[in-house]
């Protein structure tokens, strides 16, 4: 991996693993790498995600209710466990969402005042 | 609790098969298998710290528990008010006629083996046993059924009156 290709690559937000693990649940139950792979690849490789930190978030997350585990067996017929989103973590995503969709709004309008808007 | 166990024994294991995932990947993506490992551990942090960061994530579990238990505990109480004056006036009621007993003794005792002569008895009015004895006074008067324990004491500790 060269330097310029870590360059490219923006460190997540802190607080932003949990949404973003939530997010990443709603579309079925995953093991810990799948997830991890999961944000990778839906962010186009963009947001670079320290696999370990996973795991002190999905603990968290269990610890809230917001997911739960359970035993499985993965694509290569090993044992993993698997993480799944509770009623009580669509919820919380729900609001999390918007949470971010307004802190993101926001960020951009102090970023981006209206004259300057045709960049993008 | 039970729960937390069984997710933190599993720790190790869930981390060693991550790793592993993560070095298949790159070895299906052309890596030779010794690189695909270093780059496997390296993506994935400092293994020490993320089990150190995940167990620090149940630690607090107790203690919010806790402090979930007193609020519970406050509310019932603020809830039934007669309930409540009646628990505290009988705990203090309890607690204070013990103090003040166990504080007799000490003070009775104390006076006994530190000075075996007669001077304490005669002189009545030493430096340690005079405070205490207006303390006892001090956190009773208002209770009238700790005047009979008060009312001891110059019996027992040699003190006028």
């Amino acid at each position: 991996m060269s330097t310029k290709e870590q360059k490219e690559r923006v460190e997540l937000l802190q607080g932003t693993l949990d949404l973003l693990i939530l997010r990443t649940l709603l579309l079925g139950p995953a093991h810990g790498h799948a997830i991890a792979r999961a944000i990778e690849v839906n962010s186009e490789d963009v947001l670079q995600v320290e696999q370990g930190s996973l795991y002190p978030a999905l603990h968290r997350l269990i610890k809230r209710g917001w997911i739960g585990v359970e035993e499985g067996t993965s694509e290569n017929n090993r044992r993993a466990k698997f993480y799944r989103l509770t009623a009580k973590g669509r919820k919380q995503l729900e609001i999390e969402t918007s949470k971010w969709d307004k802190m993101a709004g926001a960020i951009a309008r102090i970023l981006r005042p209206a004259g300057q808007e045709g960049e993008s | 609790m039970r729960r937390r166990q069984r997710m933190l024994d599993d720790l190790e294991q869930d981390i060693r098969d991550h790793i592993e995932k993560e070095t298949q990947d790159n070895i299906e993506r052309g890596m030779p298998p010794a690189e695909a490992r270093i780059a496997a551990v390296r993506k994935f942090g400092n293994v020490t710290r993320v089990a150190e960061e995940t167990r620090d994530v149940w630690s607090s579990v107790w203690l919010e528990q806790l402090w979930q238990d007193v609020r519970l505990g406050l509310r019932m109480l603020v809830k039934s008010p007669g309930f409540t004056v009646v628990a505290l006036l009988s705990l203090t009621l309890g607690i204070g006629s013990q103090r003040g007993d166990l504080q007799r003794r000490q003070s009775g005792a104390a006076a006994s083996q530190s000075l075996p002569g007669s001077r304490s008895r005669a002189g009545g009015l030493d430096h340690h046993s005079q405070p205490k004895r207006s303390a006892v006074c001090f956190l009773h008067s208002g209770f009238p059924g700790l005047a009979r324990a008060e009312s001891r004491i110059p019996a027992d500790g040699g003190h006028p009156a």
